[in-house]
């Protein structure tokens, strides 16, 4: 195939991607709508998150949250997306009891975006004099300089459960394991393969794959997060059929 | 207030809405259309949003430092990890200093060591910051060690196939030739990698990349508004 057919096939894909999605997101939105029970499937990281503020504030300790070490803009926006979801969750959770997480981020862009998220949680509530902008800390840009950076904050004896969402690199163990070796509350999602299995020794609580992305779903409950989670189901079939009969094809000849 | 007054408020509340996510939607269509179509219009669009993104991240950077050196500032006061503290915010001015200062300023005699390219960064970077990057980096080794030590206890059914699975590929890794029935280690090692493992990274990857795509669609279909409630 030539460049220019190449980029032509390209162009296609992405127009009908841009048509056919907001038409399959916007049907099962209403599908969403009209039904009124949905069958999540029970992921211990999600039940983990609901209520963990309190329960942690209850023995007088605090809940560190990593948003990882991307940048807004950057491959892993996605990611970091999902990671400002949970924020918003843990906000309005910490807004109404006074106790906001202790976030650290390494990109200055989303120090300020998880700055807003958290401000605007307490407007909400109407107490904006118990928020902090220093609740949010930026570490460093480097990812090894941020692990280590936000790893201190994980071994200090106040934060009592640790939360970490985002784009993680081999780094990942230098936040991973303090707050494994000091066996307190941790849950983990990332966007990156090679770290699937380091999460999976550093905690009980993870988000493998895919499960990440279905945090909107399950902490909001809002009808057009779940009707993205079947959209990534419906395409998730589509691809394993396509893959099926290429298969099937190939070994008929 | 009146009842007036809170709906003009609700209603120019509503507004900034509707216009910022109008913004933000309009500007991620247009940087997703110019990857696709081969637009002068677009491309020259994108190069505008890109110029504009580079002076906002740096003013967020300048905040960012700022950020650093308060919740530092409030450690120090608070006596908790002082000592780092103070060591972090030296280390920054010691740097930073020489970083911004113009070789204009200083003379002939300093003008080698300030500056972005000046000796004193190139110093900072080259001794202090690449080495103690690579010391903190090993240390990942010893904390794979007790991941993997975590990891192997049996506590189910899945950590007893993840434990078998790891001694195999152990065992076939073992360069050493002792005896044709070692084949066998290698090529159990040879297939757990290339087909169990192989799968199941595929597919984790698979579904990473559509929730990838579905989680941007939602942030361009304003769906999703980090920026707003």
């Amino acid at each position: 195939m030539s460049a220019t057919s190449h980029s032509q096939a390209n162009t296609a894909v992405v127009l009908l991607l841009l048509l056919l999605m907001p038409l399959l997101l916007w049907w099962f939105t209403r599908r969403a709508r009209e039904t009124k029970e949905f069958p999540f499937r029970p992921i211990i990281a999600f039940q983990t998150l609901q209520g963990l503020l309190g329960r942690t504030a209850e023995s007088g300790k605090r809940v560190h949250l990593s948003l990882g070490s991307s940048w807004v803009g950057g491959d892993q926006t996605a990611a970091l997306a999902v990671g400002l979801t949970v924020l918003r969750h843990l906000a309005d959770e910490g807004a109404a009891l006074g106790i906001s997480p202790i976030v650290t981020v390494a990109d200055p862009a989303l120090m300020l975006v998880a700055q807003d998220t958290l401000y605007r949680a307490y407007q909400r509530t109407g107490l904006t004099t118990g928020y902090r902008s220093t609740d949010v800390q930026m570490i460093a840009p480097d990812p090894t300089a941020y692990a280590v950076g936000a790893q201190e904050t994980i071994n200090r004896e106040t934060v009592g459960a640790n939360v970490m969402i985002g784009h993680f690199g081999e780094e990942y163990l230098l936040l991973g394991e303090p707050g494994a070796q000091r066996e307190i509350v941790q849950m983990v999602g990332a966007d990156s393969v090679p770290v699937q299995p380091l999460m999976w020794a550093t905690s009980d609580r993870v988000l493998l794959g895919e499960e990440l992305f279905a945090a909107g779903a399950y902490l909001t409950h809002r009808p057009e997060h779940i009707a993205s989670l079947y959209l990534q189901d419906t395409l998730r079939v589509l691809i394993v059929i396509a893959i099926a009969i290429g298969v099937l094809l190939r070994t008929l000849g | 207030m009146g009842r007036g007054g809170a709906r003009l408020i609700s209603g120019l509340k509503r507004t900034y809405r509707l216009i910022i996510t109008v913004v933000a939607l309009s500007t991620g269509l247009i940087i997703l259309l110019s990857f696709a179509f081969e637009s002068e219009m677009l491309l020259l669009l994108r190069s505008v949003f890109v110029e504009w993104c580079v002076i906002i991240v740096a003013f967020a950077m300048l905040l960012g430092v700022l950020n650093v050196l308060r919740v530092h500032g409030q450690r120090i006061q608070k006596g908790r990890g002082a000592v780092y503290s103070l060591i972090l915010i030296c280390s920054f001015l010691a740097v930073i200093i020489p970083g911004i200062t113009s070789s204009a300023a200083v003379g002939e005699d300093l003008s080698e060591f300030v500056g972005p390219t000046g000796s004193v960064m190139d110093f900072a970077y080259r001794y202090v910051q690449r080495p103690l990057q690579a010391t903190l980096f090993s240390l990942t080794a010893f904390f794979v060690a007790t991941a993997a030590w975590r990891a192997f206890r049996i506590r189910s059914a899945a950590s007893f196939v993840m434990f078998v699975a790891a001694i195999l590929v152990l065992l076939g890794s073992i360069k050493l030739s002792v005896g044709s029935g070692w084949r066998l280690f290698t090529e159990a090692k040879n297939w757990i990698l290339s087909v169990p493992a192989m799968a199941g990274a595929r597919g984790i990857l698979l579904g990473i990349t559509l929730g990838t795509i579905v989680t941007g669609m939602r942030l361009l279909l304003g769906i999703d508004r980090p920026y707003s409630d």
